[in-house]
């Protein structure tokens, strides 16, 4: 049996070898989306196709590689045959690709005959075909309106190029000099991790190597389902929504019992025709991606092995399992990422319930993607399309701190956003302005993030510059805020016509923010439509912050003016949400004023008040949370009642019903406007409200959930009965 | 010998304040230690120089009147950054991208990071506090396209109204300017510096095309505003320790350690503080490159095993390479920097118990105080130097020359408590311990050497600072090293690198043309290529060096049309006028890096970038006992015997011991034993042989 210092040794040469894999491919390419913005990612997997470590730049685009590996394993064996030397490449979302743009290579590993491991990278590509320049297939009818599939296909044989299956995916694209380079640059990094393999296996010996794959799988099982057994047992229930053609649904009930997880996504929308669906493999690979950040963030990354504890439920031909040929083309930063965010927040309530990881519990990231995918003729006249990566969304706020600005998806945390001289030296456009987004982080207790907000107008174009407005959650708030903390707000979209941008600055006027151009007409525009741009044209875009943490009513007064002063909340939103009055010109807080309004604010959320409040109990007691199991934020926690646990709100003491139920169903229930808390929602639908739950006797805001009109509430059920003995006195 | 050749370096570490005197033939005259002082680290340096004067039973004013040179590395800048203890510096850039260092492109969240930590998502955030304040900080109207077009002329009533606002009211002591695309027309910066030095002439100004001329604002925004944030704390520190120098007797100007690995004048380094970052280590990696000089050695893997940090760098064909763009607590910048690695793997490395139930070495450290449990001073976690004293390697008595008593019962009470909870007793885990921190350090040497295409085990090791004698023998075996080479004086081995190490000055232009060379270009490349020597050569003529000690070397910066990655190939005298072999070089060298059939010839290739390095190198130490028979016989030396633990033989085993400092010119030396010397222990494993060289140096042959 290996020893365990071998294993640890082998385990960081398989992490060593499985970062070089990402080196060797971004010295070698030629495309800023993966010099400039790391969209790429690798993995080392067993001979069978477990993956064994995966590189952390975009955790998703290695993590179907398992898929790639068993449909090459299961077909493949005889014709064309696997063998020492060979490498296989395919695009195709159904066998282990994101989406199309997302192109895989993967390499079996042969030692003296055997097959000893699989390695690979997987990278996006800036055109790989089809209809629409740079990819994702907006307003297809179905896949065939999207980029080509191309199958694993042996497109390296015996150490060589296939230039006949190569000329098969260049012939496709609208940029095959990038194409080819990045095939030769990973062709480059699976000959190095080869030879890294090789040294291992000569040095350790082939038994120990084959073993001690099995042995890193067994080791992260284990300290996964430590993990698992450590966090309470519960079910938690959320509901996001998708923007396309129409609002699509995606629905999880997250159930953790004892060492298993079970995430159901069964009730989510029938697909859609195309762009924003996800093939069952990108949905799980996705899933796993938030599972490492945040549940395994101290494990081996060895995600073959959280498999085993986990299960995630679809339901063929549904949004977040596309039966073919529904489209794909834009699966990993629509439906899958969305199911990412109710992971997140089921996971985050998971932590929250537990003393040992409350600190573990953030809040929604920035809940959707938003990057211009454009595309025309260069400065030279050269065709280009690319997926500018330049925008970058806020972290959620923690149980202890504000969320990070300008993080970037969640799930990606080797990712960077493209410098502004990259993508004007290469691409006809001039970027305006490019800043932290005002009122973009959520509100709470601790606030989320900040995101960006950027305009974007060709220059020097020899032709006009056409643009996929590639965005999400344009109309409606879906990161979600944790313990009566505040969503993120929506995101719009702005297309400016007939802008005098450019005239204004050589008169020596340039602009600072959307609020400054003055435009022929203005449009809001939708996720995902394509567009043109033509001189004075003007892109802008706001991308949301993180959600918050807490009532932003017992946020620090000094913190809001803080916001204020740095840019980061408007003076509005400092005084309706929070409940801060502020002296601008002293820059000081009025303290009584303040507490004049938020008591107001608190017994306006009384209003809508439903049922009737349970029994007051004494604050003080509810003031030795020591002896309390269980708190939820900032929220409630739970004490010993007549018969069992009790729910008491943790400002004021006040009951909230039985522990063994949700404490929302006790809660004061209003429903307000979505421009209450961002002046961002101004353009959002109004078919969308906020449902706030707050103590019915003190007004302390206890949780927010952004909900259609008339929707559903999402309760939550935590264990609470193994605590009762607990709680006895 | 005249005593005005003697050559002084000084390195100011964390604990202490190192100096050396080398002389004439670059033979060490004398070393000292003294503490070293966080509030004025000048102190520090006076101290040591006036014991290294006592060492020759000299005055220092007498020393300082009569020296050929005094070079210098200090931790001014690293501490001011790390500490946030800057400046008060502004930042005024192009309107609307106030935020660009803050948003850090989004990677600011994880830069720096180890792969662990990069994992912990719910704990990354942005670098806390930023160096510049969001208060501090004006957009002005102006803007400059990627042609170099002006869009927007510069607003010189915003930017009146800004420096008003930012120095008057604000206090700012040192200014900041980066405008986008500045580096190809840099006049809007230029007019602002004019601006400056005509009503804030008191003011330290840092303009982006002069700190970074480089595309990318981001990473040329932090390189401007760490300048303005760094430069007046090291111009101030230097400019005050050249005047007490001075005032002390010194005659010769001062010379500043970079981290490029080169030497340069206070003013330069006023200027440009980044420059004195990290300079320390990297005085030890210039000490490396001497080295492998001295011995011919081509490849070879320099280490630093101290306290808490386990400090690598390579020589590679003689040469250190160079990283572009470094990185401190989280802003990455352009100031090319001898690549220098760092792990959290060191004697204070704590032994613990990971998540997932495993033994675990580090990168947490219990630091000097309380330090290892050894110690017996507080410290209750096992550290590397328990696990090493438990084995047996470290003599108690004997650790620090005897300046310090350890206790081994400390060191395995505190292993046996966290050995329980694996199952393990205290050697069961004192073995594992040790193999792992070797293995971690062997994984970092071995991801140096292959990211750069090499085989670890062609190079050779050069193992210096206090806990390099008793693990590297070890990591040596496990890397597949073949040599091992422990230098004389090896806790002083950075100061002498300053003194001893090369001189050199390296000069860059942008050149793009494309494979074949058209006439034009190949003659514009002879051109330039003379042109920039000129410059090199005028650079070591002002510091008194003659044009025949000056040795040049001309690389062509090539790539694959549409990357962005270069490899720098060497392209001799370019006695083919035609150059026609350019692209054959270029291929060869990129197969050689990345594999057979990974090149594409069909994009083309092109130059992007002409550079020529000069270097002149001060003389090398002769052989100190080269006079002498070499004596094979060390029992001389025989200190006695200890029961130390080798894990190829799986037990304890008598191992003899010998006094360091008795050790003669070619005593050679058999594994198992072990080597007791002032600043370390060096334990050969069963098989290992070693011998003492001229120089003193201990070599292993593994």
């Amino acid at each position: 049996m290996v020893d365990p210092v071998t294993l640890e040794v082998l385990r960081h040469r398989l992490q060593a070898i499985n970062d070089e894999l990402i080196q060797v491919t971004v010295r070698t390419t030629g495309s800023p989306t993966v010099y400039e913005a790391y969209d790429a990612n690798s993995a080392v997997l067993t001979p069978s196709g477990d993956a064994l470590c995966i590189g952390n730049y975009v955790l998703r685009l290695s993590l179907g590689f398992d898929t790639t590996v068993k449909h090459i394993l299961g077909r493949y064996a005889l014709n064309p045959g696997i063998r020492d030397g060979d490498m296989f490449y395919t695009n195709d979302p159904w066998a282990g690709a994101g989406h199309q743009n997302d192109t895989v290579m993967v390499a079996p590993i042969f030692w003296d005959g055997e097959l000893v491991a699989w390695a690979g990278v997987s990278l996006h590509e800036m055109d790989v075909g089809g209809p629409l320049a740079g990819g994702y297939g907006a307003q297809a009818r179905d896949v065939y309106g999207e980029a080509p599939l191309i199958p694993p296909v042996k497109i390296v044989e015996a150490g060589s190029v296939r230039e006949d299956i190569e000329a098969v995916v260049l012939r496709n694209s609208r940029t095959p000099a990038f194409n080819a380079l990045d095939m030769r640059g990973r062709l480059a990094a699976i000959v190095r991790a080869r030879a890294r393999i090789h040294e291992t296996i000569r040095r350790y010996g082939v038994e120990t190597f084959i073993e001690a794959q099995q042995r890193i799988l067994d080791v992260a099982q284990q300290a996964m389902a430590r993990r698992l057994r450590e966090l309470p047992d519960g079910t938690w229930r959320q509901e996001g929504f998708l923007d396309y053609d129409r609002l699509y649904r995606v629905r999880l009930v997250a159930t953790k019992a004892g060492d298993r997880l079970v995430l159901d996504l069964r009730d989510s929308s029938p697909q859609a025709p195309a762009m924003v669906n996800a093939t069952q493999h990108l949905l799980e690979g996705s899933v796993m991606a938030t599972i490492l950040v945040e549940l395994c963030y101290d494990m081996p990354w060895a995600p073959g092995a959280f498999k085993r504890n986990l299960e995630v439920l679809t339901t063929e031909g549904t949004l977040v399992h596309a039966r073919h040929p529904a489209g794909v083309g834009q699966g990993g930063t629509a439906a899958a990422y969305l199911a990412q965010c109710l992971v997140s927040t089921a996971l985050d309530k998971m932590f929250a319930a537990s003393d040992k990881y409350r600190h573990e519990s953030q809040a929604n990231w920035v809940p959707s993607t938003k990057r211009p995918v454009v595309s025309g003729l260069n400065r030279r006249g050269e065709v280009y399309a690319i997926t500018l990566i330049d925008q970058a969304g806020g972290g959620g706020a923690l149980s202890y701190r504000d969320g990070p600005d300008t993080v970037h998806l969640a799930g990606a945390p080797m990712m960077a956003m493209g410098n502004v001289e990259v993508y004007e030296r290469l691409y006809p456009v001039l970027y305006l302005y490019r800043k932290h987004a005002q009122d973009t982080g959520g509100p709470g207790k601790y606030r989320g993030g900040l995101g960006t907000e950027v305009a974007l107008t060709p220059h020097k174009s020899p032709a006009p510059v056409q643009l996929l407005n590639l965005a999400g959650c344009a109309f409606h708030p879906e990161g979600r805020g944790l313990y009566g903390g505040l969503p993120t707000p929506a995101q719009p979209t702005f297309l400016l016509r007939g802008t005098d941008a450019l005239e204004a600055m050589a008169r020596g006027r340039t602009q600072g923010g959307y609020d400054e151009l003055a435009a022929r007409s203005t449009q809001v525009l939708k996720s995902r439509v394509v567009v043109k741009l033509r001189r004075g044209d003007v892109y802008v875009s706001v991308q949301a912050g993180g959600a918050g943490y807490g009532d932003p009513l017992e946020r620090d007064p000094e913190r809001v003016l803080a916001d204020y002063l740095n840019g980061a909340c408007s003076l509005e939103v400092c005084r309706q949400v929070y409940g801060v009055a502020l002296d601008v010109h002293n820059k000081a807080v009025l303290a009584g004023e303040t507490q004049a309004l938020r008591q107001r604010l608190r017994q306006e959320r009384l209003l809508g008040q439903v049922g009737r409040p349970g029994q007051h109990t004494d604050p003080s007691a509810v003031g030795a949370t020591g002896r309390s199991p269980l708190r939820l934020g900032d929220a409630v926690t739970l004490l010993a009642g007549a018969d069992g646990t009790v729910w008491a709100c943790q400002r004021c003491g006040q009951t909230l019903g039985s522990g063994r139920q949700d404490f929302r169903r006790h809660a004061a229930v209003l429903e307000v406007g979505l421009d209450t808390y961002s002046p961002w929602n101004r353009f959002a639908w109004d078919t969308f409200v906020l449902r706030q739950f707050a103590c019915p006797h003190c007004g302390h805001l206890l949780d927010v959930q952004p909900r259609r009109k008339k929707g559903p509430t999402m309760y939550d059920s935590v264990a609470t009965d193994a605590l009762a003995g607990w709680l006895a006195p | 010998m005249p005593r005005s050749t003697y050559r002084i370096g000084v390195d100011i570490g964390g604990t202490f304040t190192d100096c050396v005197v080398v002389d004439g033939a670059g033979r060490l005259a004398a070393m000292a230690k003294s503490a070293t002082t966080p509030g004025d680290q000048s102190l520090g340096v006076i101290e040591a120089l006036s014991l290294a004067a006592q060492c020759l039973g000299m005055a220092l004013p007498d020393l300082l009147a009569h020296i050929g040179g005094l070079v210098h590395g200090c931790t001014v800048a690293t501490n001011a950054l790390l500490e946030r203890k800057g400046a008060r510096a502004a930042l005024v850039t192009t309107r609307g991208f106030e935020d660009t260092i803050f948003i850090g492109r989004v990677m600011q969240k994880r830069a720096g990071l180890s792969p662990q930590e990069i994992a912990h998502q719910s704990r990354l955030h942005k670098a806390e506090p930023p160096v510049v304040p969001l208060a501090l900080i004006r957009g002005i109207s102006e803007r400059i396209d990627a042609e170099g077009d002006v869009l927007c002329p510069l607003n010189e009533d915003e930017v009146r109204r800004a420096l008003a606002e930012l120095i008057d009211e604000q206090g700012a002591e040192a200014v900041a300017i980066c405008f986008l695309w500045s580096f190809l027309r840099p006049e809007h910066e230029r007019r602002i510096q004019e601006m400056l030095s005509v009503q804030y002439p008191d003011v330290y100004v840092s303009a982006s095309h002069e700190v970074a001329p480089v595309l990318g604002e981001y990473e040329r925004t932090v390189s401007t505003v760490l300048t303005a944030y760094l430069g007046p704390r090291v111009s101030s520190y230097l400019h005050g320790l050249e005047w007490r120098l001075q005032d002390e007797g010194l005659s010769r100007e001062l010379l500043m350690m970079t981290c490029r690995g080169g030497l340069t004048s206070v003013a330069d380094a006023s200027q440009h503080p980044l420059l004195t970052l990290d300079s320390g280590p990297v005085g030890g990696a210039i000490g490396g490159k001497l080295f492998s000089r001295t011995y011919g050695l081509d490849k070879v893997i320099c280490a630093d095993m101290g306290g808490t940090s386990f400090d690598v760098s390579l020589v590679m064909d003689g040469d250190t390479p160079l990283e572009t763009l470094p990185i401190v607590d989280q802003y990455s910048f352009y100031c090319p920097k001898v690549a220098v690695h760092s792990i959290g793997a060191g004697g204070g490395s704590i032994v613990s118990v990971d998540v997932t139930g495993m033994p675990k070495v580090g990168p947490e450290s219990a630091g000097a105080c309380p330090g290892p449990a050894c110690y017996d001073a507080g410290g209750t976690e096992p550290t590397v130097t328990d696990v090493d004293l438990v084995l047996g390697y470290i003599n108690p008595d004997y650790f620090l020359g005897g300046r310090q008593t350890l206790s081994r019962a400390r060191a395995e009470e505190s292993l046996t408590r966290v050995a329980a909870g694996l199952g393990m007793d205290c050697r069961e885990l004192a073995v594992g311990a040790f193999t792992i921190v070797n293995a971690r350090m062997a994984d970092m040497v071995n991801k140096l050497t292959i990211e750069s295409g090499h085989d670890p085990r062609e190079f050779a090791l050069l193992a210096y600072g206090g806990a390099s004698g008793t693990h590297l023998p070890f990591l040596a075996q496990e890397l597949g090293v073949k040599a091992v080479y422990l230098p004389e004086a090896s806790s002083v081995f950075s100061a002498l690198g300053m003194v001893r190490g090369d001189i050199i000055h390296t000069v860059e232009h942008s050149f793009l043309a494309i494979l074949p060379l058209a006439d034009k270009d190949a003659a514009a490349i002879v051109t330039l290529f003379g042109e920039l020597e000129g410059r090199v050569l005028a650079q070591f003529q002002s510091e008194g060096w003659p044009r025949e000690q000056v040795k040049l070397t001309r690389y062509l910066n090539m790539k694959y049309r549409l990357q962005v990655h270069e490899l720098a190939i060497p392209v001799g005298d370019l006695g083919n006028p035609d150059m026609s072999g350019l692209a054959q070089d270029f291929e060869g060298r990129y197969e050689q890096v990345y594999g057979t059939g990974t090149g594409y010839r069909q994009v083309g290739i092109e130059v992007v970038k002409l550079r020529v390095d000069g270097m002149a190198s001060p003389p090398s130490p002769p052989l100190a006992e080269a006079a002498h028979r070499p004596q094979p016989d060390p029992s001389p030396a025989l200190k006695g015997t200890r029961e130390a633990y080798f894990p190829s033989l799986g037990r304890f085993v008598p191992v003899k011991t010998y006094d360091g400092g008795r050790l003669r010119y070619g005593n050679v030396l058999e594994g198992p034993c072990i080597v007791e010397r002032m600043g370390d222990t060096i334990v050969l494993p069963p098989g290992v042989r070693g011998y003492v060289d001229e120089y003193g140096t201990v070599r292993l042959e593994v």
